[in-house]
């Protein structure tokens, strides 16, 4: 179990203003993590990121983030396993599916891929790298249906696992999987 | 040492030094237009010159110009990394940031310029030498002692370079990717483009400004099969080839004068430069078509 706790004196904010939040993330549980747009969900990612050591403490994250990947050169998803192999923390097997789907593209410059094989990717890559938590950033966005569905199977797989997961989406209707929601809130106090 | 030689080969470096400078700043700013000249680390040490120069007028001091101003921009170069290291501050966006910091270099080459002018009007006036010649970079001066300094940072810039090839090539994916691999990203910045700085410097403050080369021998080796793909092999092994290429273009300059005059390698390059960017930049939109 990991507790976040980000409290007043931590002086996270976003926009200038003050975010506070305080949750667990438990082994086997779907965490949703709500706000209006703009409220600094993704911001509290990143700064989760920062952090990792202090949140984390012996624990391997694995992140999913809504941002494309867009390398400089024409590295394609072959050379990132090559280069990602060190630090992968295990194989996991619901991978396979994800494998699948992107072993049409794989050796592809991902520079040039579509914003659903992009997505895809960093799916891939997230559950490459694997590890004891994953925070997922809007997973579902520029799938279609059939890796929607696919997406979602990843996640119920993740949760038997017991990983400790934490997910943010607006559009999916999670309702069947989701355990606990969790909501993002700013106040403007801060100047 | 054969002075052919040592001309070669510091002429190897430099080239070296530049296309490591720029596959740098464009690698830990994602931004392909970067360079040490678009960042205004060219406009930095021209500053530096000039400086250095009017100092050593000024105060009458026989001092190796180039080692004075080399040592203005190392100063500057300190005090940045220096300043890096204490600030605790983390910026989460800070890749968003790229392009801002290419605006503001081309706003301070434009800046350096106008400065330029004005030091020239001065140093007119009163009747002292001015350094003209720094805009077109040539190997035709140089004295040994430059070579070994040039040898010495030489391997240490590669043994720098083979240190954290590995975290550039993670960086390369996409800032936010790195950062949840546990990369300090904004260390990891910092610490290439103070690499770039002092390298660029290092060439412009002795043999004067070879532009956007920094910006072009990224390219090119990019349009290569052998690079393209491995960000390693266009740190490590790239700049060798372009070096020679770079060394090349410096002996064709030296064995073809124009009515007893040299060339200098700075024009040719650029011009050579300039049309080969071209050509790649409209070639690589025409395969996206």
């Amino acid at each position: 179990m990991t507790l976040i706790n980000i409290k007043e004196k931590d002086n996270f904010c976003v926009d200038n203003k003050r975010v506070q939040i305080k949750f667990n993330l438990i082994p086997g549980k779907l965490i949703r993590l709500i706000g209006a747009n703009g409220v600094g969900k993704s911001s509290f990612i990143q700064y989760l990121k920062l952090n990792q050591d202090s949140f984390f403490i012996n624990k391997k994250v694995s992140y999913l983030d809504q941002q494309r990947l867009l390398p400089l050169n024409d590295v394609s998803l072959n050379d990132l396993k090559e280069l990602l192999l060190k630090k992968r923390y295990e194989i996991l097997k619901c991978i396979d599916v994800i494998e699948e789907e992107t072993s049409f593209f794989s050796s592809k410059p991902i520079k040039e891929l579509s914003g659903g094989q992009n997505q895809l990717v960093k799916i891939y890559l997230s559950l490459f790298l694997s590890g004891d938590v994953f925070i997922l950033d809007e997973p579902f966005q520029f799938l279609d249906e059939k890796n929607q569905q696919k997406m979602l199977k990843i996640i119920g797989q993740l949760k038997s696992l017991n990983k400790e997961i934490l997910i943010v989406e607006h559009h999916f209707d999670l309702k069947d999987i989701v355990d606990e929601k969790v909501e993002l809130q700013s106040e403007k106090k801060w100047t | 040492m054969d002075i052919e030689f040592s001309r070669f080969l510091l002429a190897f470096i430099c080239g070296h030094f530049l296309t490591v400078s720029g596959s740098l700043t464009q690698v830990v700013t994602n931004n392909k237009l970067a360079s040490p000249s678009t960042l205004g680390f060219d406009g930095a040490a021209v500053l530096a010159i000039l400086i250095g120069q009017f100092l050593l007028d000024m105060l009458n001091v026989a001092f190796p110009a180039n080692y004075f101003s080399l040592s203005i921009t190392l100063f500057v170069g300190i005090i940045w990394s220096i300043k890096q290291r204490k600030s605790k501050v983390k910026s989460i966006w800070a890749e968003f940031g790229a392009e801002r910091i290419v605006l503001v270099g081309l706003a301070f080459n434009l800046f350096v310029g106008a400065i330029f002018s004005i030091i020239q009007f001065l140093y007119m006036s009163m009747n002292y030498n001015f350094p003209s010649s720094i805009w077109f970079g040539s190997f035709r001066q140089y004295d040994q002692n430059s070579v070994y300094l040039f040898v010495i940072i030489f391997l240490l810039a590669f043994y720098f370079l083979k240190k954290i090839v590995y975290d550039l090539e993670v960086m390369n994916i996409g800032e936010i990717f790195a950062r949840g691999i546990g990369l300090d990203t904004s260390k990891l910045r910092s610490n290439s483009l103070i690499c770039s700085f002092i390298l660029t410097s290092l060439v412009i403050t002795h043999f004067g400004v070879f532009s956007f080369l920094g910006l072009v021998f990224p390219h090119i080796l990019r349009s290569f099969k052998l690079f393209k793909t491995s960000i390693k092999k266009e740190m490590l092994f790239g700049p060798f080839f372009t070096g020679l290429l770079f060394a090349l273009l410096d002996q064709l300059c030296y064995h073809l004068n124009f009515y007893g005059a040299e060339l200098p390698v700075g024009m040719l390059s650029s011009v050579v430069g300039a049309g080969v960017l071209i050509i790649l930049v409209t070639k690589a939109h025409r395969s996206i078509r």
